[in-house]
């Protein structure tokens, strides 16, 4: 009898681990299955957008009732890169191999910011056949400043776009 | 040696399965939340290199209009064949137009390659301009720097 009772027990010990077992193997093929899937989805390169201003095409010429404001111009040329306030040209920085030098630009700005704290806008001219890519760096380098080991500083965020005349 | 003889006839090696499952769960958790977090993703299609940025604006709904070399197209619409566009003097890029028009909207999202020309994307914008949408934004890769 009591033999009987402890080859039950035993075999109800194992019938009891192989369920359990078998259910560690469901659940291991569902994250098999899960992980593979939610990888192929995952975006690891953040999107982000950059806000313009669009000229508005009905406004010819605006009032300058303000009295001394700063009317910053960048100019992408093939050459490089013009900074001009008005008709005055501030700096013209060159064009390096491969892409255009942000480095001097940036600074410049964070001078020119400040010495005009209360200025937003700025107006980036750029060739026809200027990349897309070399205009982001340049709108990058006149919007926001990133000293390093230091908090980022807002420049001119105010962008318009144009073509250079 | 020992563990050869420990093992009896019949016994199926034993395997910890917890902790495989511990690591499964934790990295789901994850990937899910990743997936959740993402918010409006911008449909990309393949061919697009956006330039990186150091902006971390995130995108909103809106109308997208992906200016690659080849083409130009709306919400994964084509439209118009980019070549064509710089080949014509007229400054606005008409089916664009009549496309923007009729869909309507105040907002647009360009998605622009990395290689296209400031010509091209100062037709798109022109075009955008003249269709009544007043808030346009550039699509970028952004720059995680620390």
């Amino acid at each position: 009898m009591t033999r009987q009772r402890a080859i039950f027990k035993r075999r109800k010990a194992a019938r009891s681990e192989e369920t359990i077992l078998s259910f560690k193997l469901g659940y291991i093929n569902l994250m098999i299955t899960l992980v593979p899937f939610l990888l192929s989805i995952a975006v690891f390169s953040r999107l982000a957008v950059l806000d313009l201003h669009l000229p508005k095409l009905s406004s010819q010429g605006g009032g300058a009732s303000s009295p001394r404001r700063l009317a910053l111009t960048v100019e992408i040329e093939e050459r490089g890169i013009a900074v001009s306030d008005g008709p005055e040209r501030l700096a013209f920085f060159s064009r390096r191999e491969g892409g255009v030098e942000t480095e001097p630009l940036s600074s410049l700005m964070q001078k020119l910011k400040k010495d005009h704290p209360a200025e937003n806008e700025i107006v980036i001219l750029s060739r026809p056949n200027i990349p897309y890519e070399d205009l982001i760096s340049v709108i990058d380098a006149c919007r926001l400043a990133k000293p390093k080991g230091g908090p980022a500083q807002i420049l001119f965020p105010d962008i318009s776009l144009g073509e250079v005349s | 040696m020992l563990r050869r003889i420990r093992r009896k006839k019949g016994e199926v090696p034993y395997l910890n399965l917890i902790s495989l499952m511990d690591m499964f769960t934790i990295l789901v958790i994850f990937l899910l939340f990743q997936a959740s977090n993402d918010g409006e993703a911008l449909p990309i299609s393949k061919d697009v290199i956006l330039p990186l940025s150091t902006a971390s604006q995130p995108p909103e709904r809106a109308l997208t209009i992906t200016v690659t070399s080849e083409e130009i197209s709306l919400d994964g619409a084509f439209i118009v064949g980019s070549r064509a566009v710089l080949e014509k003097e007229a400054p606005l890029i008409e089916p664009l137009h009549e496309r923007l028009l009729s869909i309507g909207g105040r907002r647009a999202t360009i998605l622009g390659d990395r290689k296209i020309p400031f010509a091209l994307l100062k037709k798109v914008m022109r075009t955008v301009a003249e269709a009544g949408i007043d808030q346009l934004s550039l699509a970028v890769l952004s720059k995680e720097s620390s």
